[in-house]
């Protein structure tokens, strides 16, 4: 009897071990993908899209106007649209106020209706009437509106028309990164019968306002997606798993995969062991584990992908020192005063006693840039001219010591650097520039002071934190979505920093066409940036993308964004 | 023995209650933008005016009296509140998550508990011999490993070398079949019964044995070492001595008279145990990728969640009283000495 449970149990064994040999090829599942990685989206509709993981959800099933060229910057392919609206082809007006897409014909909607212009018109209408608080509908509203949200329904009406075939934009001021806009995943076409059928906007004047602001749960589009990409999306467990079949009507040629499947998987050892065995495809590694995954066999590991993400120092100027506990005694010495950082001196000082290049080798092995000022690498109009800061500490030295007529360099300071506690590498950052500047001065104290996210963004926003670590990433890749955050001020973190006196320059460059004109603007904008040390510009990042070798045809999607697109995509040996 | 299980569950209100305002009381103590966390994917993306904005449109400006009203007022109508972490509502959370920890709960029980019993009496009965010691080695092992521990291990091994026991709960070429069976409880092994589906069946299985084996490897040992204890107490009572004077065989003797007796406290630390797993074990769920409701748990406190951390908390004192009242029962049937007055 014992022997019979030993049996089957044996038999069990070797049965379940046996399925797992199923298929043992040399590419595994040839026809699907598998995608793993972390992250949630958060909608289906692409109103709400301003994240990663809901970009690369929505991205397979719904599509743009126009796209980026196989990931690069400033190259575009018409998609739903024929053509790629220029001034040649006289889809631009002279005045670059006006932009034409002309509808393409013959493409229907994974629920068979065809696309119509009027799905075109209602989509961007309906995005401007939703414009989601801390939603991505503010780059639209910023370029079509007089101000980011409407104030009547007439103002959206009259910025998208329709003519003939053709949707018509009309901008306020003529903008150069209008196109590059218009290319991401928001701008995503939806299908009007299905939006308004399930309750959405009916498209009308007189309800536009019940709809505004409306929070993701609320949108009938959260869990309904009807589009005319290359994959339908089977299901979707949020949080958990997606399923996406080819859409074998799809307009252009049908994608070679016939399935994809996306995990959202946290724990980096079960991605790890997938990728290994081939379970799965591609898989987000994180970069300390980089040297582990390219040492396996089938692995393709490709480094220093460009990103657009730069970190940084960022110096308060009129500190508001009103119950202020991160300015010490407000004083020199054992705090630092109101206008600590309204000093040149004090700022290029700070500048030089970074060492940048020992915080990339330390943090990033290596792997990111040293950017000079606030226009990325890889950007339009960047100017290779610069040469970043050095670390230096005869240079740091000679300019803390001229500050406030010698007496920053007899009294001292105590400085609190604060930044978001859950990021180890802003932690690592504020430790360099502590340790730059207390080897210079005995009398130099840093304090860093790790700040919970959300008391951190309340504290900077009052101008409460003298000096603070974070980093901006590009919504769209223009050197204007730089500039402004860093040197208007109104700026997302030059609102911070108390900085003025540039806006006028800002606003002239983003609604300026592109042209010799603009590109002088923004290497001068770059200039007073770096001459005025405005930040520690300390960091930008390179990406990497780690998939099994078998995956070919793999370019990135959507520059500034690392996410997949599986329409390129196959899977072979050869 | 009704009118003390309607009393216990007549309690069940006053307690959530009880419980609900103590979490909300805390989430209090962060301010209305470290709340605001819970809403947005990325603070850097949020500009001052949309801040002030969001802030008014959940209402987390609002006096403490008027939010809590709210939110009770919601939950009377049926609405927990929406989980940000999974993008659903926080019943349908529940709903989808559970299911998976109830299946992943239901199969290490057994090897727990009645695995647990059975060598625990073992160990009892051979005290001081041979298997005593290995079945004493083997539990403090078990209880001496850590679950994260032994989870990565089964997963290297039984996963990464062997390539017998993938994580999740399904493979890739099931998960399609899995969608489009008739769910009638979200637990796969009886769905696919169910539907007649065996090969998704044998899938689930492959999956479920390397986290039920976590499980079970750190959760045995402290039933096995309660058992034992216990059953040497009770061997010790005179009317074990009676038992064995009037000549009852010894398997009699222990099974029959001893063991309803070293129950008890088992049976205590059992339902506390059991209470624990439904909860979720959050370290196995995350090796495994067995997304459960101890995974959603934690993912939902990482991001400030609130609506799905007070609807995790409700959910799972509701699990706790009813856990406690089966217990309650099971002492009365085990041992009729026992009256619930």
């Amino acid at each position: 009897m014992k022997h019979g449970y030993v049996f089957a149990v044996l038999v069990l064994v070797l049965l379940l071990a046996s399925t797992s040999m199923l298929g043992a090829d040399v590419v595994k599942n040839p026809n699907t993908l598998v995608r793993v990685g972390p992250g949630k989206a958060i909608s289906l509709d692409p109103v709400y899209a301003y994240d990663e993981p809901t970009i690369e959800l929505i991205a397979q099933s719904l599509e743009t106007l126009i796209s980026y060229n196989e990931g690069a910057a400033d190259d575009f392919v018409g998609i739903l649209s024929t053509e790629v609206p220029s001034i040649e082809n006289g889809l631009i007006s002279e005045d670059g106020l006006t932009y034409k897409f002309p509808i393409r014909e013959g493409v229907t909607f994974t629920n068979g209706s065809p696309l119509t212009v009027e799905d075109v018109e209602y989509t961007f209408e309906r995005a401007l009437v939703v414009n989601p608080s801390g939603g991505p509908i503010w780059m639209l509203a910023e370029v079509l509106l007089p101000d980011y949200t409407a104030e009547s329904f007439e103002e959206i009406d009259s910025a998208i028309e329709v003519e003939g075939n053709m949707v018509v934009f009309h901008l306020r001021n003529p903008s150069a990164f209008f196109l590059k806009i218009i290319a991401l995943t928001f701008c995503a076409v939806v299908e009007k019968e299905t939006t308004v059928g399930l309750g959405g906007w009916p498209g009308t004047a007189e309800t536009w306002q019940d709809y505004a602001d409306q929070p993701p749960e609320d949108s009938v589009l959260a869990k309904n997606i009807v589009g005319t990409g290359p994959f339908l999306l089977d299901s979707w467990t949020p949080g958990v798993e997606a399923i996406f079949v080819r859409n074998d009507n799809y307009w252009r040629e049908p994608a070679q995969l016939e399935r994809v499947f996306l995990y959202r998987i946290d724990e980096w050892m079960t991605r790890r062991l997938m990728l290994e065995n081939g379970d799965a495809d591609i898989v987000n590694v994180p970069r300390q584990y980089l040297d582990q995954v390219e040492e396996m066999d089938g692995v393709r590991v490709i480094r220093d992908l460009p990103t657009y993400v730069i970190y940084a120092v960022f110096m308060t100027q009129d500190i508001d020192m009103t119950d202020n506990t991160f300015v010490g005694t407000g004083e020199l010495g054992d705090g630092v005063p109101a206008d600590f950082f309204n000093s040149l001196d004090v700022r290029k000082g700070f500048n030089y006693a970074f060492d940048a290049d020992a915080f990339i080798e330390d943090v990033y092995g290596g792997d990111a840039l040293h950017p000079a000022s606030c226009v990325p690498y890889g950007m339009a109009y960047f100017d290779p001219d610069l040469d970043p800061y050095p670390f230096d500490e005869d240079l740091a030295t000679q300019y803390l010591k001229s500050a406030f007529d010698g007496q920053l360099w007899e009294e001292g300071f105590t400085l609190t650097v604060a930044f978001i506690s859950s990021e180890a590498e802003s932690k690592a950052a504020a430790e360099i520039l502590e340790q730059g500047l207390e080897s210079l001065n005995s009398k130099f104290h840093v304090e860093l002071q790790p700040i919970m996210g959300g008391t951190f963004e309340d504290e900077a926003n009052a101008g409460r934190l003298p000096a603070f670590i974070s980093g901006w990433g590009a919504d769209y890749l223009d050197p204007h979505n730089f500039t402004q955050p860093f040197m208007h001020s109104i700026g997302y973190y030059a609102g911070r920093e108390n900085i003025t006196g540039y806006d006028d320059l800002v606003e002239q460059g983003g609604a300026m066409a592109d042209g010799p004109e603009r590109e002088a603007l923004y290497k001068q904008l770059q200039q007073i940036c770096y001459d005025d040390a405005l930040s520690i510009f300390y960091a930008q990042p390179t990406e990497w993308q780690v998939s099994r070798e078998w995956v070919r045809g793999w370019y990135p999607f959507i520059p500034q964004w690392t996410i997949e697109y599986y329409y390129p995509l196959s899977k072979s040996a050869e | 023995m009704i009118n003390y299980i309607a009393r216990r569950i007549l309690l069940l209100p006053i307690v959530l209650f009880g419980l609900s305002l103590l979490i909300f009381l805390m989430m209090q103590f962060l301010t209305p933008t470290q709340r605001l966390m819970a809403f947005v994917s990325d603070p850097r993306k949020l500009r001052g005016e949309s801040r002030e904005a969001l802030i008014e449109m959940h209402g987390l400006n609002d006096p403490i009296f008027v939010q809590y009203s709210r939110w009770l007022n919601n939950i009377f109508h049926g609405n927990l509140g929406y989980s940000s972490t999974v993008s659903l509502p926080v019943t349908e959370a529940i709903a989808l998550y559970f299911p998976a920890t109830l299946e992943l709960v239901s199969y290490s029980v057994i090897p727990v508990i009645l695995g647990g019993i059975w060598l625990g009496s073992l160990a009892a009965r051979r005290r001081n011999r041979a298997t005593d010691h290995v079945v004493r080695v083997l539990a403090i092992t078990g209880w001496s490993l850590p679950t994260f521990v032994a989870g990565l291990l089964a997963l290297a091994i039984f996963y990464g070398l062997l390539d017998w026991f993938p994580p999740g709960r399904v493979s890739t070429w099931a998960l399609p079949i899995i969608h489009e069976m008739k769910q009638f409880t979200g637990i796969y092994t009886i769905d696919a019964i169910l539907n007649g589906e065996f090969g998704v069946l044998l899938d689930v299985i492959r999956h479920l044995i390397a986290p039920v084996a976590t499980v079970s490897l750190v959760s045995w040992a402290l039933i096995l070492r309660l058992t034992r204890s216990s059953m040497l107490e009770t061997l010790r009572q005179d009317y074990i001595t009676t038992a064995r004077s009037k000549g009852l065989t010894e398997r009699v003797v222990v099974y029959r008279h001893a063991l309803r007796n070293a129950l008890i406290p088992v049976i205590t630390t059992s339902g506390l145990l059991v209470a624990s797993m439904i909860g979720g074990d959050v370290v196995v769920e995350m090796v495994f990728n067995y997304k459960g409701i101890g995974w959603w748990a934690t993912e939902a406190a990482r991001q400030f969640d609130f609506p799905a951390i007070i609807g995790f908390a409700l959910f799972n004192a509701t699990v706790l009283v009813a856990v406690n009242l089966l217990v309650d029962i099971l002492y009365v049937v085990v041992d009729p000495r026992i009256r619930l007055s």
